[in-house]
């Protein structure tokens, strides 16, 4: 029981600490381009590591979340709110995967 | 130019307004994290950690996938060092995304309002404010992540904290119970003053027995469809990240 909760008071260290350092320590803003531009392009590829390979396995077969993702695609393209595009691809793949488990 | 009461009330507005902004974008990662809170919750109280270090854990460690690899050892008996590395690993990640958000937001925010709105950056909070035109401020950043932690952190950190609820439910079933077999012995009594009070009480009673059956079927229902939620969970944070088309 000690154990764990040791064990516990350290992942909660170890968690915030990686976010807190940076925000910390650096309070102006880096001059130099060069990094400027690597954090920059940090969002797509978090984004991109984030969605890729799991949106394909995600679901129980690949079809549903083909389709999934396709509406997501398309709802995001023509610049829904997020909750909407959300919602609807998670319904349709949801539907699909009902379907597809059922034939 | 505006004088300096005009200006304290200008930026007091526009801090509610970038609050109430953050708020309304945290909603849909919110409605991502409602799976995943419910079944990281089973999945811990059926590894047998006790429901107060599962409430402990899901509040002091904000991210999803330290948290599940961190009760995976603890579950499976690690050893401190094993777990402490782990997560550490795990969550790395977390330096890169503070380190890019540290440029994006605006100058002049003081020391210990750093150190709180860096404690809710996860991977959606983090996208969600990377994608934001403007510079973010202290309370856009709070209003993101106070709904997430209440969502995530709290009130459904355990499945087995919503059990609780739903025995407190029936427990006060009970006690409305006995409230109406007294009502209706002693329609004059002075207990329950006044008509209203006994249908009041009816009312609360059959709500509360509505709700702590709908709570438990609920929950078989979570256990039963445990894999499915947690796809569902998949397809939400994916979605969720994705769709974000701005």
């Amino acid at each position: 029981m000690n154990n764990t909760l040791i064990a516990v008071l350290l992942m909660a260290l170890v968690t915030y600490f990686p976010r807190v350092l940076p925000m910390a320590v650096i309070k102006n803003k880096i001059k130099s381009r060069f990094i400027t531009a690597f954090l920059g392009y940090v969002p797509y590829a978090v984004l991109g590591a984030m969605i890729f390979p799991d949106i394909l396995t995600s679901t129980g077969h690949l079809l549903s979340a083909l389709i999934g993702l396709g509406i997501a695609v398309i709802l995001a393209y023509f610049e829904k709110s997020l909750l909407k595009v959300a919602v609807c691809a998670i319904a349709v793949a949801y539907i699909c995967e009902m379907i597809i488990s059922r034939v | 130019m505006l004088t300096k009461q005009e200006k304290v009330l200008h930026s007091k507005h526009s801090a509610l307004h970038d609050f109430i902004d953050g708020s309304k974008q945290s909603l849909p990662i919110a409605l991502g994290y409602f799976p995943v809170s419910f079944t990281f919750g089973l999945m811990a109280v059926k590894g047998g950690i006790p429901v107060w270090i599962v409430i402990l854990i899901s509040m002091t460690n904000l991210t999803s996938a330290g948290q599940f690899a961190g009760t995976n050892l603890i579950i499976a008996g690690a050893g401190l060092a094993e777990i402490t590395i782990t997560t550490f690993v795990i969550n790395i990640r977390y330096m890169l995304m503070s380190l890019s958000l540290s440029q994006k937001i605006v100058e002049g925010i003081p020391g210990y309002k750093r150190w709180i709105m860096s404690f809710g950056i996860t991977d959606e909070t983090f996208t969600v404010a990377a994608m934001q035109k403007k510079d973010i401020t202290f309370s856009y950043m709070t209003g993101l992540e106070v709904l997430l932690y209440r969502v995530g952190g709290r009130y459904c950190s355990g499945c087995y904290s919503v059990y609780h609820t739903a025995r407190i439910f029936t427990k006060f079933n009970g006690y409305c119970f006995i409230c109406n077999v007294y009502c209706a012995c002693n329609p004059g009594s002075k207990e329950i003053k006044s008509c209203s009070d006994c249908g009041r009480l009816c009312y609360i009673y059959k709500l509360s027995n509505k709700m702590g059956t709908c709570l438990f079927s609920c929950i078989r229902w979570m256990e039963n469809n445990y894999s499915h939620i947690y796809c569902m969970y998949n397809r939400c944070k994916a979605f969720s990240n994705g769709g974000y088309g701005k």
